[in-house]
């Protein structure tokens, strides 16, 4: 428990000291949301029909693409190596990190979203749905960035293919959460769509994350 | 059976006879499939002659399932016994599900259009094939992109077995979401749901592809283990020295 609390404080002191690159993500959201309303015409009534899954469109997308941030400067120092072969479990370590990312990648969006949601017109009550929905699925992407991350760790410019990897595996999670968002505008907190979207953020953890430690150990050991 | 085959001179003994097997079975049955769809069977009450689309895209998608399945079977293997043999099935049966996925799709599609009136559709077998074919491609891109083979060959492996746990997901999921095209038939309670006028030639050409996904799988594994011998092959030659005057 100490090696996590150790990664996750390093990897957020890290962060904040070298020039602030978290906030990155945050602003990638401000013009894909922006462009997104210049294209549609600038419609108020459009984009208020569309303001939900335009909000996890651009969320999904800015998560996806700063997967390069989560291993790869550690793997190119060689301090991802100096922490397996210190003995940590690649999956603590794996844990650490998903937290830290979970921290840097996915609270600077929280943050924008309200912002976000004043341009795109949205009411009080959808923002809740849209921020409890990705609240729940916030994870789950998270574990599936990092496992693009940590296949990719040893690799520059593996972009599209880390996008076309792990897209796949989103498509669910974007299906129940517009559905839980739906859902929650009508029936409030009992809506099923929340428990499934809950349920199913719980099983790619379970999967995204094991796999993340066994792609993070073959990039780790010598061939 | 798996542990005798994990011997490549034993497998290389077992396929040179079942290759020349599946590849005449495939034909075969493609070429009196395709009679009976076209010629012979009749058009059904509501579709027309649009149902002889039936006998391609049926079989299509059920060799892209039947390869991922084994797909991902063969990464399990590499992935606990890290055995070459099954990493070169995993890749070869890749490009043939792929093909087939794509071949569903498209034929899905020339069937929708005189069937509901429209090319596409954001239906739920529609998009989880076309997921389907995203995961072969990330997957085979993943064998292309890395240079060191036998860490591109777990890789691949986790990121397939990771697709494979997904597919029921993802099926279930856009199932909830939406669903225009007709639940399966053949399988359903009271199978099978259809006369056997379209039943027996689907049936033939579903075993024809199924030998073809074979014979492809097959031959892929046996081209790479040639590929293997040969760059295994200590080449030894005689060191050549020339003297040039000049």
């Amino acid at each position: 428990m100490s090696a996590f609390t150790a990664i996750l404080t390093r990897d957020i002191r890290l962060a904040f000291r070298t020039g602030g690159s978290w906030i990155l993500g945050a602003v990638f959201m401000i013009l894909f949301i922006s462009l997104c309303a210049i294209a549609l015409g600038g419609q108020m009534s459009e984009l208020r029909r569309l303001g939900s899954a335009l909000l996890w469109l651009a969320i999904v997308f800015s998560m996806l693409l700063s997967f390069a941030t989560i291993f790869q400067a550690d793997f190119r120092q060689g301090t991802l190596t100096q922490i397996y072969l210190s003995g940590t479990s690649p999956l603590i370590l794996v844990l650490a990190k998903w937290a830290a990312f979970l921290c840097l990648g996915f609270l600077p969006l929280v943050i924008v979203t309200p912002v976000m949601s004043t341009v795109l017109g949205l009411n009080g009550k959808v923002l809740l749905a849209t921020l409890l929905t990705l609240g729940l699925a916030a994870p789950a992407l998270a574990a599936y960035v990092t496992l693009a991350g940590a296949i990719f760790c040893a690799r520059t410019g593996a972009g599209f293919l880390a996008v076309l990897l792990v897209t796949p595996f989103l498509v669910p999670l974007l299906i129940f959460g517009l559905e839980a968002s739906q859902g929650f505008l009508i029936q409030g907190w009992s809506a099923v769509e929340l428990r499934l979207l809950a349920g199913l953020s719980l099983l790619s953890i379970a999967i995204g994350l094991p796999a993340s430690a066994a792609a993070l150990r073959v990039n780790l050991e010598p061939s | 059976m798996i542990s005798y085959l994990a011997n490549p001179a034993r497998f290389a003994r077992v396929s040179k006879w079942l290759t020349p097997i599946c590849g005449a079975l495939a034909a075969t049955c493609i070429a009196v499939g395709t009679y009976m769809g076209l010629i012979s069977s009749p058009p059904a009450d509501l579709h027309g002659e649009g149902v002889r689309m039936l006998y391609v895209h049926v079989p299509a998608a059920w060799c892209a399932l039947a390869a991922y399945t084994a797909l991902a079977a063969c990464s399990f293997i590499s992935f606990v016994w890290r055995h070459p043999l099954a990493d070169i099935g995993a890749r070869s049966l890749a490009v043939p599900g792929l093909i087939f996925a794509l071949l569903c799709l498209a034929t899905g599609s020339l069937w929708g259009r005189p069937a509901w009136g429209t090319w596409w559709q954001w239906d739920a077998r529609m998009t989880s094939v076309l997921v389907l074919a995203f995961i072969y491609a990330g997957y085979l891109l993943l064998w292309g992109v890395i240079e060191d083979k036998r860490k591109a060959a777990r890789l691949a492996s986790i990121v397939a077995m990771v697709g494979f746990i997904n597919i029921p997901i993802i099926k279930f999921s856009v199932d909830w979401w939406n669903t225009l095209h007709q639940s399966a038939s053949i399988s359903q309670p009271g199978a099978p749901g259809m006369p056997a006028e379209f039943f027996i030639p689907l049936l033939t050409m579903m075993t024809g592809y199924t030998a073809l996904l074979a014979w492809c799988a097959l031959r892929g594994v046996e081209a790479d283990l040639v590929k293997l011998k040969n760059q295994r092959a200590p080449k030894t030659a005689p060191a050549a020295i020339e003297l040039s005057e000049g």
